[in-house]
């Protein structure tokens, strides 16, 4: 897509990202002002957009609306929320702000409540059955049941002695000695098995800043290309 | 050895020594020798008419210090003559004593003019003399020595009036005028005839504690023989005291210093009430007389004892310390004692409490580090100070060069269009992905979560383009969805990407659904989940979005055919998971995430049982999903680029590795060849 194909508006953003992505690659030379005008100028849009969607996409679709237009129970079920958002405006002086915490408590109350049960049944019970899971060979698969034993074992291996690592391996206090005796070789194959993931996690946050990187790339050459050898 | 009576307390001391065993007071005189005046046995009658130190002073001073007192009663300047310390003396009794001058006349008026009836009663309570003491330390009384003394030290200034025609000073005049007994006396003195006994002497015989009737008192023959307009005050004195028999013996005993009740009730230090009102009516008129005399005395330090035989008011001007809550009872049947319940005003004293500082005491150290946390709060706030020149140092160089290598080995590759490097195979997870997209019918509603923020829009959007353009081929029914602010614009920029690059026609309404952004974080994922209608009312257009005909059967997440999720954070793949995948029942999961999720996100997939039905990772994951596609899209087109890019960025990590490793064991040797030097 050459730059004759866009419309005003998106030749525009295309400019303004061109000009941006340039800002944030000068970096490259040191922190500079171009380089904090352009993540200024990232954060302040990012959050005027999300303000602006959260109102068109959630105050006015599910309050205004019903209160205005809906029918007389929607009125009298919106205005529950409608007074707790109202007295969530009062944390902002430091005088009313006991005002808000009525609503911050119910908001804090049903987010932790969610968040808690959410861990237990998504995430708690399903590994631990997984990991209980791990040394049934009938549900194995039967072609390379022997590799999969070895993988359950080394898996088991790496939950173990990771938790020994954290629970044992960690010293009590700065310059205390470490745990001796045969938890200390068990908390060096934990260390090397978190040492493993945090690697993989690098290789993937590298990736991942390589892709971003390789897309501008991609895109200063969408602009530039055309320029340079348009006759 | 003999015995020396305390001139302060009357009780007996040995001679030797110096200090009363009893009182502490001194017993001998600091200047001239001393003889003992009470070393005779008592009842030897030498002592009874004045006291003896009183004496023994007098043999030494006595008369320089009665020509003083003359001199200064008659205002003339010839103290200078006389020695300093007894003119002094003189000076201050002659000024100090008028309380005690003008007490002794009352006595002596209240003794001549009281009717003879009464005499003989207040004999029982005459004046105090010296001799007396021990008679009232026989009968047991404790008195206060100076209260016992004071009417014979009012005879010195008695011994002062002039025997004949001489002028009363104007302060005795004024004290005489406030008494009018006194001037009585005063004319009565004024009109003896020479020949006759003194009435200076007469006086001192009174004030010395012969307080009898004039018809007891007889003079001696001696004493008519002597010419005592010739002799000195003293020497009349002394004479009459060493050649004469005790007066005591002749006269009629005197009766033992008693006091009255009101006298008796006093304590040490407090002044009698008739004492009081003499002392201030005179107060007034010692004013002027002192700043008389002391304008012709030079000052000078009184010795010992005698600044000892000061009054007490004097001597303690303090009154003596009584507390406060030693109050007098008012009320009650205890009304009129001292220091009784004291406990009863500090239970029914109502005061208001305390006030406490609310200021928080806190300790330096705790300030310090109080004012460091401070510190680093503020510090958070301000951005860091931008270097004004870029500085030219290796570490920038070196950035500077990979910058261009990486520039280079990822630009080169698009700018030529290369598509040279392989395609990953497709993993298990990915072919599972797949075949899971392949079941998908036609308008079948599959709800694509779009989490991801626009910083990880190149990984993600080369990820998960193939697996939206595959549903695109499926017919699937896109139900677009964000629990970020941002993802509604990603999701439709991601359809656009699409439609763009694959050639696809999604129309919004008629083939995808854009239901915007939930809020609400785990908790409203969950109630999204169990009743996305009551979530999720209008879409990102406004308009309301279950009117669709593919949505009319959605009450839950789990009558979509499939759920999504693209995202970029291990965290939200993980919220997804917990609070949407045990809604499903039969409806699988799918997700598309970034690699650096990726070791967090793969536990819910290689778990028995899965938790997500598929898998995609990265950008590796899109190209191996591209890979198993018949037509390629984004994946393809960035994958040389990353390959090159990848691959020189391990050899840039190999590269900086061999050289801190080098410069680690050179720089231990280094040390090691210094330590050995």
């Amino acid at each position: 897509m050459s730059l004759a194909d866009l419309s005003l508006v998106d030749l525009i953003g295309a400019l303004v990202s061109f000009g941006l992505t340039l800002m944030v690659f000068s970096y490259v030379f040191g922190d500079n002002a171009l380089f904090r005008l352009a993540i200024h100028l990232f954060i302040g849009v990012s959050a005027g957009y999300a303000a602006i969607v959260a109102f068109y996409n959630v105050v006015w679709p599910q309050l205004l609306i019903p209160l205005v237009f809906g029918p007389q129970a929607e009125r009298l079920y919106v205005l529950v929320p409608l007074v707790l958002a109202g007295l969530l405006f009062f944390k902002v002086t430091p005088r009313f702000s006991a005002l808000g915490n009525p609503t911050a408590a119910y908001l804090v109350g049903v987010g932790m409540a969610s968040a808690v049960g959410g861990a237990v049944v998504g995430t708690i019970y399903p590994q631990v059955f997984a990991s209980a899971n791990l040394f049934d060979l009938q549900a194995a698969p039967q072609a390379g049941r022997l590799l999969y034993f070895v993988k359950s074992v080394a898996i088991l291996l790496g939950t173990l002695t990771t938790l020994i690592y954290f629970y044992f391996g960690v010293q009590k206090s700065p310059g205390g000695a470490p745990e001796k005796g045969w938890i200390g070789p068990l908390t060096w194959i934990g260390q090397v098995f978190i040492a493993i993931t945090f690697g993989a996690i690098f290789a993937g946050v590298y990736s991942a800043a390589l892709m971003a990187f390789i897309e501008r790339v991609y895109f200063i050459g969408d602009i530039l290309l055309p320029l340079i050898f348009t006759p | 050895m003999g015995e020396i009576r305390c001139p302060m307390c009357g009780k007996p001391n040995p001679d030797e020594l110096d200090v009363c065993q009893y009182c502490e007071a001194r017993l001998k005189p600091l200047i001239g020798p001393f003889e003992p005046a009470d070393t005779h046995e008592p009842g030897e009658g030498k002592g009874d008419s004045v006291t003896d130190w009183l004496d023994s002073l007098r043999e030494h001073e006595g008369g320089e210090l009665f020509e003083a007192e003359e001199e200064i009663s008659e205002g003339e300047e010839g103290a200078d003559e006389s020695p300093e310390w007894p003119a002094e003396v003189a000076s201050e009794e002659a000024g100090i004593p008028d309380w005690l001058a003008g007490l002794g006349k009352s006595l002596q008026e209240e003794g001549e003019t009281l009717p003879e009836a009464e005499v003989g009663a207040e004999q029982d309570a005459g004046p105090f003399r010296m001799g007396d003491l021990g008679e009232a330390e026989k009968a047991g009384e404790e008195q206060d020595f100076w209260t016992a003394i004071a009417p014979q030290e009012e005879s010195e200034p008695a011994e002062q009036l002039p025997s004949s025609g001489e002028e009363i000073p104007d302060w005795l005049q004024g004290f005489g005028e406030s008494e009018p007994a006194a001037q009585v006396e005063s004319d009565q003195v004024a009109q003896t005839e020479p020949g006759e006994v003194p009435d200076w002497l007469a006086e001192l015989e009174e004030t010395a504690g012969l307080e009898t009737s004039t018809d007891a008192l007889e003079v001696e023959p001696e004493l008519e023989e002597i010419d005592w307009e010739a002799l000195q005050p003293d020497q009349v004195d002394l004479e009459a005291e060493q050649e004469s028999p005790p007066v005591s013996e002749d006269l009629p005993a005197a009766a033992p210093f008693t006091l009255d009740e009101e006298e008796a009730g006093l304590e040490i230090g407090e002044m009698p009430e008739w004492l009081a009102e003499v002392s201030e009516e005179s107060s007034a008129e010692e004013a002027p007389l002192l700043e008389e005399v002391d304008a012709s005395l030079t000052p000078a330090e009184l010795p010992g004892w005698l600044e000892a035989m000061r009054p007490v008011e004097t001597a303690a001007p303090v009154a003596p310390f009584i507390e406060e809550s030693e109050g007098i009872e008012s009320r009650g049947p205890l009304a009129g004692l001292r220091g009784v319940l004291p406990i009863e005003p500090e239970i029914t004293h109502l005061e208001k409490p305390t006030a406490y500082a609310i200021k928080l005491q806190i300790s330096d150290n705790e300030r310090e580090h109080a004012s460091l946390f401070e510190e680093l709060v503020l510090k958070e706030g301000v951005p860091a100070p931008v270097e004004k020149g870029i500085a030219i140092s290796p570490q920038n160089i070196l950035r500077v060069v990979i910058f261009l290598l990486l520039f280079l080995a990822v630009g080169w590759p698009i700018y030529i269009g290369s598509q040279s490097v392989d395609l990953p195979l497709p993993s298990r997870e990915v072919n599972q992905t797949s075949q899971l997209i392949d079941s998908v019918m036609v308008s079948e509603p599959v709800l694509l979560a779009v989490d991801y923020e626009p910083g990880f829009s190149g990984e993600m959007d080369a990820a998960s383009a193939s697996i939206v353009d595959h549903l695109m081929i499926r017919g699937a029914y896109l139900a677009l969805v964000s629990t970020t602010p941002t993802g509604p614009a990603q999701a439709e920029r991601l359809i656009k990407t699409v439609n763009n690059t694959a050639g696809h026609a999604y129309l919004d309404a008629s083939q995808y659904a854009n239901f915007g952004y939930v809020s609400g974080g785990p908790a409203g994922l969950l109630s999204f989940a169990q009743a996305p209608r009551g979530v999720i009312r209008y879409g990102l257009n406004g308009e309301p979005v279950w009117e669709a005909a593919p949505l009319a059967d959605i009450q839950t997440l789990a009558d979509f055919a499939y759920i999504v999720v693209i995202t970029d954070r291990p965290e939200t793949a993980r919220v997804w998971i917990e609070q949407v995948q045990p809604t499903l029942r039969d409806t699988e999961m799918i997700l598309v995430v970034s690699a650096q999720a990726e070791p967090l996100v793969r536990p819910y997939y290689e778990g028995l049982p899965q938790q997500v039905g598929g898998l995609v990772t990265g950008v590796a994951g899109g190209a191996a999903y591209e890979n198993g596609m018949p037509r390629t899209i984004l994946a393809r087109k960035y994958w040389d680029a990353f390959s090159y890019g990848l691959t020189l960025a391990v050899i840039f990590i190999l590269a900086g590795s061999i050289f801190n490793t080098l410069a680690g064991i050179l720089a231990k040797r280094k040390y090691t060849f210094k330590d050995q030097k």
